[in-house]
């Protein structure tokens, strides 16, 4: 018994992360209809900048704001360079290209600077464990998909209530009406970069406690971030924060009751499995692209 | 208000081209202020490239388009509007998934801040025009019928509060019934100073109630003048008005 709640509790910790991940591919191909393959590395920066401020003896707060706000730097400035010449006027998808190289330049160079090793990122919330049921689990673990479902509520009120959430959902909709009422629909995507990767720095600081901060943590949860946000429905952030936790929860079973080894290969079939039975995703709406 | 003797929309020798295809070729027309302006013409003339290019949805390949003076030929749509030119576009083009608030609300997106305070009052006035709107405001626009979606289309188009309209194939899949409340709002507006450029199907329509028109013929104009003199040339009763010359 306390072994099921274990893994369960675990998944939710690890599920929060690819579901806020996937929240933030949701935010940047609703309004560009193209991705920043690079989110992953925002993670790692946001977390390996709040160490490097840290080292410096910056206060904690400070050096988690202005970790974030690199890392939403970092996805403006890249939405700017690497994918709005693609996305938008050539209609090429060298975007996919640039994204990707840029990612792994950014992690070659952490590597240079920071280290090729990992470090913990301070928190009191990986100090001592709490029993639930039987299960012991960090708080942090508990913080994280308690964060993703209270981040995707407050996206909803705020694409529903807002005049700029109205314009985000406008342009995802159908970009040439969006700007014959006024949206300045390229304003409108680097925008949403920015949402999409301050949202990015703050997962990679919420994750580093329990999973470590290096210069590579970035690559799998961007890649498991972008399978969930696939098979959630890209659509649908609702979609997206429920198949992230649902991945997280399934692997940490398999990790148990299997192996490490079986974790990735099971992970991936299945998203291949529903992919194959719902081409939109489980909870996504059929785009409607017109020309 | 009324002087049709000031030009607000003057286009010339407008060119769009779509790779290889030459969809509009060195077009020249005007809207004056208070105008009713109609252009009729048969599928594929290019009547709809002329109003994208004006609206700034698709660049010009040639020729200039000024609005009260001002050179707007070059601008992204989200900058025309700005200039008072609202385009309500073949096929309405509603954000189907928001509901007719919000679909009003986008409407209204172009105005400055200092322009807000009137927006209750323009939201009750549209709602006046069409009272459907009012009662509809929570559902989803993409469940409206037809008619109520044009109607959504007109409202969302008049909250930018613009001095001239452009209204691209209304009539589109409307029954008789519905067109014959429509009409008399676009004549209420204009008569009220509004400015309109109607592109039109249902040419005898159009020009009755407009004052002037322009045939469009294979990416040209062919023929322009009063609506009455279009709706008594021969060459345009035969080719538009569905009835031979007597
Ligand atoms: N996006 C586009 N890409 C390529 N060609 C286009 C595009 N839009 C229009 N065209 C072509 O340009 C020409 C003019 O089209 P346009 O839509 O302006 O005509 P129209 O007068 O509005 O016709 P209709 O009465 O059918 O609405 C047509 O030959 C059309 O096929
Ligand atoms: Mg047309």
């Amino acid at each position: 018994m306390s072994e099921v709640v274990q893994y369960f509790l675990a998944g939710l910790g690890i599920g929060g992360i690819y579901a806020l991940v996937a929240i933030g591919f949701h935010i940047m191909w609703s309004s560009a209809k193209a991705v920043n393959f690079a989110h992953g590395d925002t993670l790692m920066l946001g977390a390996v900048l709040t160490i490097v401020f840290l080292d410096f003896g910056l206060p904690i707060a400070i050096a988690i704001a202005l970790a974030i706000l690199v890392g939403m730097l970092f996805g403006v400035v890249l939405e700017r360079v690497a994918i709005r010449p693609f996305a938008t006027q050539a209609r090429s998808i060298g975007w996919m290209l640039t994204t990707i190289a840029i990612g792994i330049m950014l992690e070659s160079y952490t590597t240079i600077s920071f280290g090729a090793f990992a470090r913990p990122l301070p928190s009191p919330l990986v100090e001592n464990p709490v029993i639930i049921l039987g299960a012991g689990i960090y708080p942090q673990e508990l913080l994280i998909p308690i964060a993703a479902i209270a981040i995707v509520a407050v996206l909803h009120v705020f694409q529903r209530r807002t005049q700029l959430g109205r314009a985000m959902r406008a342009v995802a909709y159908n970009r040439e009406a969006a700007g014959i009422v006024g949206i300045n629909v390229t304003g409108i995507a680097m925008i949403s970069f920015a949402m999409a990767s301050a949202l990015g720095g703050l997962s990679g600081i919420l994750v580093a406690p329990v999973i470590q901060a290096s210069a590579t943590m970035g690559l799998l949860l961007g890649i498991k971030g972008f399978a969930v946000a696939i098979i959630g429905g890209i659509t649908s952030a609702p979609g997206v924060v429920i198949a992230g936790l649902l991945y997280g929860v399934i692997e940490k079973f398999v990790d148990g009751y299997i192996s490490t080894a079986a974790r990735e290969a099971v992970g991936f079939s299945i998203v291949i499995l529903v992919l194959m039975i719902w081409p939109q995703g489980l909870f996504g709406r059929k785009e409607i692209v017109k020309v | 208000m009324n002087n049709r003797e000031v030009p607000l929309l003057e286009v010339e020798n407008l060119s769009v081209s779509y790779g290889k295809v030459e969809a509009v070729r060195s077009v020249s027309l005007r809207v004056m202020a208070g105008d009713f302006v109609s252009i009729i013409g048969n599928n594929g003339a290019g009547k709809s490239s002329t109003l994208k290019a004006i609206a700034g949805v698709v660049k010009p390949s040639g020729g200039s388009i000024r609005m009260e003076g001002k050179e707007v030929g070059s601008l992204p749509p989200h900058k025309v509007v700005r200039h008072g030119i609202s385009l309500i576009p073949e096929g309405r083009q509603l954000f189907a998934d928001q509901t007719v608030y919000d679909n009003l609300m986008l409407g209204a997106y172009s105005r400055r801040r200092e322009e807000a305070g009137s927006l209750e009052t323009d939201l009750d006035r549209v709602i006046e025009l069409f009272p459907i709107l009012g009662e509809r405001r929570g559902q989803i626009a993409g469940s409206l019928s037809g008619g109520e979606q044009q109607m959504l289309a007109l409202a969302r188009g008049l909250l930018s509060r613009p001095k001239l309209l452009m209204i691209d194939e209304m009539s589109l899949g409307l029954a008789p019934r519905i067109l014959a409340t429509l009409f008399p709002v676009l004549e209420r507006l204009n008569r009220e100073g509004l400015a309109i450029l109607l592109v039109e199907q249902l040419a005898t329509l159009a020009l009755k109630v407009s004052l002037r028109g322009y045939v469009f013929e294979n990416s040209r104009i062919t023929i322009s003048g009063s609506a009455d003199d279009l709706a008594s040339n021969r060459q345009v009763i035969e080719a538009y008005l569905g009835r031979r010359a007597a």
